[in-house]
C-alpha cells in the first residue's frame, strides 16, 4: 500500500456522492490506478514523494474528478425526476380532494411513502428516494405531535385530579414515545446530512407547512377530533396548488447538476410558498406572523447546511472516519 | 494544446473501445497503451478516464470485471460488448466520412 495516497483518496471520496458499494469500488479503482502510476514513477527514478505528486496531479483535482464520476453515476432521466415528484402529486390529490380528513387515506399515503423510501434504501439511495423519505419521516413527526398533545391533556387531568381519556399506563407510554419519534427523526436526518446535506433539505421540505397545519389542527381540538368547520375547503385547494409547485424542487434536484441552482431554487421558491399556505391555514394570518414563519421555515431547510459542518461532510469526526475507511479499503486493495 | 483537448474529449470513447476490441485491459493499462501507440500524442488527465470508462459501462458498451493482474494484484478489467462492437463500428464510418470530407477541404487539390 502507498500511505502517501489515502489523502488523495480520503478528499475525492468526500466529495463523491455514491452508493457506498458503488463508492468502495471505485475508490478501489483509483487507487490501483495511481499505485501503478507512482510504482513507474519510482521505478524510473522518482522519490516516493515526487512520484506521489506527479501521479497525483497527471490524476486531477479529486473534487473535479469525484464530481465527474458522481455526475456518471446519478441518474438523470425524467423517469426518476417524476418518481422523485410523485409523492407530491400523492400530497396534491390528499389535499384538493379533501381526503387529508380521511384517516384511512392518509395512511394509504404514508405507507405508500414507507414502502417507497425502503425501495429506494435497497437500491442503493436513488436521489427520488428523498421525496419519499420526507414524507416517511411524517409519521413520527405527526404521531409525536399527536403524543405531545395527549401528555398535555391528559397530563394536566392528571396533576388536577380530573378524570382523564388516556390510562396512566398509555400516558407514560407516549412520554417514553415522544424523546423515541424525535431520535428516529434526528438520526435519520444525520445519515441523509452525511451523504448530501441538501438531499436533506429536499427531504424537510414539506414539514414547515404540514407541522403548520398539525398545530392548527391540534389547536381546534386535536390531531384526530378537531372542529371540521375551521377549515375552509377552499384552503385546501391553495394549499393543495403550493405542493404543487413545491413538486418542481424534486424534478429540478434529480434533473440538475449544479448545486448552487438548487439551493438558489430552495431559497427562491419556498418562502413565498410557506406564505401563501400559512395564511390557508386556521390561525393567525397577520403578515409578520406569516413573514416570520417563512423566515423559519428557510431556517429549518438551510438547517442541514448548518449541521453539515458539525456532523456531515463538513465535520472533523467524519474526515477522520473517512480517513479510517479509506486505508481498511486500500489495505483490502 | 487546447484544440487537441477538445478533439481528444470528443473522441475519448471510440479511443477506448478501439482499444478494448484487442483484448480487455484496465485503466491504467489503457492510459498506458493510448500513450505509446499515439507515441505520447494522447496525455489525459488521466482521473477523467474512469468517468468514461464508467459511463460507456452504464450504457452496456463495455463490461468492467476485477480479475488478478499479471502482477498479481486485482485490477478491474474492462471488455467491449457486443453493443460496444456495434456502437464502434458505426462510429469508424461516421470519422471516415468526416475525415475525408474534412481531408477533401483542407488538403488543396492538386497537391
Amino acid at each position: 500500500m502507498v500511505p502517501e495516497l489515502v489523502r488523495y483518496l480520503e478528499d475525492l471520496s468526500l466529495h463523491l456522492r455514491l452508493n457506498p458499494l458503488r463508492e468502495r469500488q471505485v475508490i478501489r479503482e483509483m487507487y490501483t490506478h495511481l499505485e501503478d502510476r507512482v510504482r513507474d514513477l519510482e521505478e524510473a527514478g522518482r522519490s516516493r514523494d515526487l512520484a506521489v505528486a506527479e501521479a497525483t496531479s497527471k490524476f486531477g483535482t479529486p473534487v473535479a474528478v469525484a464530481q465527474e464520476l458522481s455526475h456518471v453515476h446519478s441518474d438523470r432521466s425524467w423517469g426518476n425526476a417524476l418518481l422523485a415528484a410523485a409523492p407530491y402529486a400523492g400530497i396534491f390529490l390528499l389535499f384538493a380532494l379533501h381526503a387529508w380528513q380521511s384517516l384511512p387515506w392518509v395512511c394509504v399515503f404514508l405507507s405508500v411513502s414507507v414502502v417507497m423510501t425502503l425501495i429506494g434504501w435497497w437500491r442503493g439511495k436513488p436521489q427520488w428516494m428523498y421525496p419519499w423519505a420526507g414524507f416517511a419521516l411524517l409519521i413520527p413527526m405527526v404521531t409525536g405531535i399527536i403524543a405531545i398533545g395527549a401528555v398535555w391533556k391528559d397530563g394536566n387531568a392528571y396533576l388536577n385530579g380530573d378524570p382523564a381519556k388516556v390510562p396512566g399506563w398509555a400516558l407514560l407510554g407516549l412520554l417514553i414515545y415522544i424523546p423515541f419519534s424525535l431520535w428516529m427523526l434526528i438520526s435519520v436526518m444525520i445519515k441523509v446530512i452525511r451523504f448530501d446535506w441538501l438531499m436533506a433539505s429536499l427531504m424537510l421540505l414539506p414539514f414547515p407547512i404540514l407541522t403548520r397545519w398539525m398545530l392548527s389542527l391540534q389547536f381546534e381540538g386535536s390531531a384526530l377530533a378537531y372542529n371540521r368547520t375551521a377549515f375552509n375547503p377552499e384552503a385546501d385547494l391553495v394549499v393543495a396548488l403550493v405542493f404543487l409547485v413545491l413538486a418542481a424542487l424534486p424534478v429540478l434536484f434529480v434533473r440538475i447538476q449544479q448545486r448552487p441552482v438548487k439551493i438558489g431554487a430552495l431559497i427562491l421558491v419556498t418562502p413565498p410558498s410557506f406564505i401563501v399556505a400559512a395564511y390557508n391555514t386556521p390561525g393567525k394570518s397577520e403578515f409578520w406572523a406569516l413573514a416570520l414563519f417563512a423566515l423559519l421555515a428557510l431556517v429549518v431547510l438551510m438547517l442541514p447546511a448548518l449541521l453539515d459542518r458539525r456532523v456531515g461532510r463538513g465535520s472533523s469526526g467524519y474526515r477522520s472516519n473517512r480517513a479510517r475507511w479509506a486505508e481498511q479499503i486500500l489495505s483490502d486493495a | 494544446m487546447d484544440n487537441d483537448r477538445e478533439l481528444l474529449k470528443g473522441s475519448t470513447d471510440s479511443l477506448l473501445l478501439a482499444l478494448l476490441t484487442e483484448q480487455a485491459m484496465y485503466g491504467y493499462q489503457l492510459v498506458k497503451e493510448l500513450e505509446r501507440r499515439s507515441q505520447g500524442y494522447f496525455q489525459f488527465r488521466e482521473g477523467t478516464l474512469y468517468p468514461a470508462l464508467h459511463r460507456l459501462e452504464k450504457d452496456g458498451l463495455i463490461a468492467g470485471k476485477w480479475q488478478p493482474s499479471p502482477v498479481g494484484k486485482d485490477r478491474r478489467y474492462y471488455s467491449i460488448t457486443d453493443a460496444g462492437h456495434a456502437a464502434l463500428q458505426a462510429r469508424l464510418t461516421q470519422w471516415r466520412g468526416f475525415s475525408k470530407a474534412v481531408s477533401q477541404v483542407l488538403v488543396p487539390s492538386g497537391i
